[in-house]
């Protein structure tokens, strides 16, 4: 498999940093799965960087060794010069908490239980500095200030993603993974809550991550793209680069196959 | 307030917003569900089982006020059917049997809502500690609730009361040993089920420790099937003592019992009111208890309790 | 001359004590050798639509209005006979395809079943009509295919015999929900290819329900856009997109990356 490694934009010292990663399942059978094989990757301050790939190709996994949910069978990652240990039944570390994580299934990823000002307050413990209050992190998700009182179920998709991202947000993280945050949300919101992730973190001086298979909206977001395929990183570039100039047969193809909204009929690919 | 997205539903500043800003949030969770068990008895089914409940519960309370006569001594001819003085009659010592049933509900009740709770605590523990840690933990503990599950109920309570000796702690303990496996069974699996959803990963993110998580993330999502699983079984538990009285293994004579009247009552064909009106006693209680159980498990659903609670006011 | 005509058509749902009006007045028509796609957000009352047509609309819900169906009203129909239409004369593709399938039966028993159920056809003979429809609808070695089971495909094979299972007999409507939303971007254009190949190839009348006005733009030829259960815009597909008239259209389509709407 080959690595691309970019060097031409990232500091010396990059914000988080994974060296030969790779990653396997115990298959049924007693075989064993590489979902993630010898990935290179890495991510500067105040960076977005879009994973882009399609269903299987380990995307998911990646993000999940990033957060220390996945025990890495092999490489190393490395995270504000601290090295990113898998989770196990204690409390997070402390230099860890800083890697926070916004999911895919909005209907899931939120307490059905605990009012969203619980959960806001949970994360609101981590940050030290005080930078949000519950009322300027629902102000800045946009949503109306007695959500902080109500549960999960009377949320809309697209609000309920949003109170996911207002939690990340809230414990101060300097990078922010989003692993396909907008899969599941209708079209017209996806670009919207894109858009809204990237200027949150960027504002708040954190990096993102952002996972998607969709390139188009990856490609107004962020800053430097990473594509993905069974398993391993393909290409790596800046969004421009990777947009207008894709080098590996399989980014071209991922573009070429993206449906234009222009109304003229014509089928891609 | 800001509200741009075109499917924000109408929000309701007054009825949900003010109510609770001032609150601490801990003591809001709290409040909220002591506030939501009466709601449940709202509801036809629930009414009447609070109702039938809340009699006994006087009864009980008033027991020595209610009951003419001494339980215990044995003032009245022998088997004397119903009539003006003894208004159930009489036993097989001439003790009169209305006063026996008021007096035993003493007993019976707080003992079979003491087993209950003592076995919900102990089985959903055990069965959260199963689920959320699996592996050699949750093997241990689900063998050992297996093996309890491989004998009858009532059986094996009959073996570990008859090996404590008789009396009504003896009883209990048995009663409370074979029925925790159930609790645990169900905890088991919320627990499992909860444990990988993303909310919990999420809270795990946040830097809950796994301890931490099962009780603030987890406990929440689980302890209301356990509740209503706990209600249902206040009957059988009731019907488990009676059971171990009526086979001399609870209550110690001459001390009353409903399940060791029971037991008296029918070896005496000719005398029906001796055990039928112990019998009736514990019927109303199980469909009391049953009652309130169902009425409890429709009102605890988030999706349409909350919401219609919170909306409509 | 169209297939099926909606007019005024209106869905209410009761719950509890609780009306919901899901479709107000809907009108519009489906033609056949024409794809019509439905716009809309979740809730919008886009699905409920098909399935009205389907004759599938929730327990506890009044449906009225005319859904007429090349003389036929579908509005107020017994369900045995609308039972009869669908399959036959009504077929529908649903978004996830790997829930679509029994996972325990053969893909040949699956998509021959109604075959066999309507037409009374024998078990070797509906075998080869299968063969033949999978052929059609270009899943990969038909002979073998009809004796695998649902696991054995990717989700683009799969939606593939769905859409097998929907034409083979040979009904004049097809309702697609959402066929591409849990496909892969390089998967979906084979399907959308394969939709409009049908839909030309045996005159069907399709519609297309989608969220996803990249898939309208490619494949559909009218564009009926749905808010909140009222239809906004109705129109065709180039100028639909390029200048929507209706604002709410126009806010969709502008908040899609890469949408090319001419400013007003």
């Amino acid at each position: 498999m080959t690595t691309t490694k970019d060097d031409t934009r990232t500091p010396a010292q990059p914000l988080l940093e994974l060296d030969n990663v790779a990653c396997e399942y115990k298959l049924d059978g007693g075989g064993r799965f590489r979902a993630v094989s010898d990935v290179s990757l890495q991510l500067g301050r105040s960076e977005v960087l879009g994973l882009v790939g399609e269903s299987g190709c380990g995307k998911s996994t990646l993000a999940k060794l990033i957060c220390g949910l996945e025990k890495p069978a092999a490489g190393r990652i490395t995270f504000d010069s601290h090295p990113v240990k898998p989770l196990g039944l204690g409390r997070r570390p402390n230099h860890l908490l800083g890697i926070q994580m916004v999911f895919q299934n909005p209907y899931a990823s939120l307490n059905p239980r605990r009012r969203i000002r619980d959960q806001l307050t949970d994360a609101l413990a981590l940050d030290s500095d005080q930078t949000w209050t519950v009322d300027s992190l629902l102000e800045a998700v946009d949503l109306p200030l007695d959500a902080a009182q109500r549960f999960s179920h009377s949320f809309s998709g697209g609000q309920r993603q949003r109170i996911a991202i207002a939690r990340a947000l809230a414990a101060g993280p300097k990078v922010l993974v989003g692993d396909e945050p907008i899969a599941s949300l209708d079209a017209f919101l996806q670009a919207r809550i894109a858009k809204m992730m990237r200027d949150l973190a960027i504002e708040s001086g954190a990096s993102m991550i952002f996972i998607s298979h969709d390139l188009s909206i990856v490609h107004e977001i962020a800053d430097r793209v990473a594509v993905m395929e069974a398993g391993g990183v393909v290409e790596v570039g800046s969004t421009e680069q990777i947009w207008n100039d894709p080098q590996h047969p399989y980014t071209k193809k991922l573009l070429s196959a993206i449906p234009r909204v222009d109304g003229k009929g014509i089928i891609p690919g | 307030m800001s509200i741009s997205s075109p499917k924000q539903p109408p929000t309701n500043p007054d009825s949900t917003g003010a109510e609770a800003l001032d609150r601490n949030p801990v003591d809001a969770g709290i409040k909220r569900w002591r506030l939501r068990f009466p709601k449940a008895l709202r509801t036809p089914l629930g009414f009447v089982g609070a109702a039938i409940l809340l009699i006994w519960l006087l009864v009980a309370l008033f027991a020595p006020l209610l009951a003419p006569f001494d339980p215990l001594a044995q003032n009245f001819g022998r088997l004397v059917a119903p009539d003006g003085q003894n208004i159930l009659g009489t036993d097989t010592l001439g003790r009169d049997v209305f006063s026996r049933i008021v007096v035993a509900a003493r007993t019976t009740l707080p003992a079979a809502v003491f087993v209950v709770l003592c076995s919900a605590v102990m089985g959903s523990v055990l069965g959260a500690i199963a689920g959320y840690f699996g592996r050699f933990v949750d093997e241990i503990i689900m063998r050992i609730a297996d093996l309890v599950f491989a004998f009858p109920t009532i059986i094996l309570a009959m073996v570990i009361a008859a090996a404590l000796g008789p009396g009504l702690k003896n009883a209990i303990i048995a009663i409370l040993l074979v029925s925790w496996p159930s609790y645990a069974r169900v905890t088991r699996s919320l627990v499992m089920t909860a444990r990988s959803s993303e909310y919990v990963i999420a809270g795990r993110l946040l830097g809950f420790s796994a301890g931490k998580s099962l009780l603030r993330e987890i406990a929440p999502n689980v302890v209301s099937p356990i509740v209503v699983l706990a209600t249902l079984d206040v009957g059988t538990a009731i019907l488990t003592m009676a059971g171990l009285s009526f086979l001399s293994l609870g209550v110690v004579p001459p001390t009353p019992d409903w399940g060791a009247m029971i037991s008296e009552g029918v070896s005496q064909f000719s005398a029906w009111w001796i055990a039928f009106f112990p019998g009736l006693c514990i019927l109303t209680i199980v469909v009391a208890f049953n009652f309130i159980g169902d009425s409890l498990r429709d009102t605890l659903d988030p999706h349409t309790a909350q919401e219609v609670g919170e909306t409509t006011k | 001359m169209s297939v099926i005509s909606i007019r005024d058509l209106n869905l209410t749902v009761t719950t509890g004590s609780a009306e919901k009006h899901i479709l107000r007045d809907v009108s519009f028509d489906l033609e056949a050798g024409k794809i019509t796609g439905v716009a809309g957000a979740s809730g919008s009352g886009k699905t409920q639509t098909g399935l009205a047509i389907m004759g599938l609309s929730p327990d506890r819900s009044t449906l009225s209005g005319s859904i007429d169906f090349a003389g036929t009203e579908l509005v107020g129909l017994p369900s045995k006979k609308h039972n009869r239409l669908r399959g036959r004369q009504l077929a529908m593709v649903f978004q996830d395809p790997s829930s679509a399938f029994h996972p325990m039966l053969s893909i040949g028993d699956q998509i021959t079943d109604h075959l066999r159920h309507h037409r009374k056809v024998s078990k070797k003979e509906a075998l080869r009509q299968a063969i033949r429809i999978l052929g059609q609808t270009k899943v990969p070695y038909p002979e073998e295919a009809v004796s695998k089971y649902p696991h054995q495909f990717s989700g683009g094979q799969l939606q593939r015999i769905a859409f097998a299972s929907a034409i083979i007999c040979e009904p004049k409507v097809l309702i697609a929900d959402e066929p591409t939303t849990a496909l892969d971007v390089t998967v979906q254009a084979g399907i959308l290819r394969l939709l409009r190949e049908l839909c030309d190839d045996l005159n069907l009348a399709v519609l297309l329900v989608t969220h996803d006005f990249g898939v309208l733009s490619s494949v559909a030829d009218t564009i009926v856009v749905m808010e909140s259960g009222l239809v906004v815009e109705t129109g065709d597909r180039e100028p639909l997109i390029t200048a929507p008239q209706h604002e709410y259209t126009r806010s969709l389509i502008e908040s899609l990356p890469g949408a090319e709407v001419s400013p007003r």
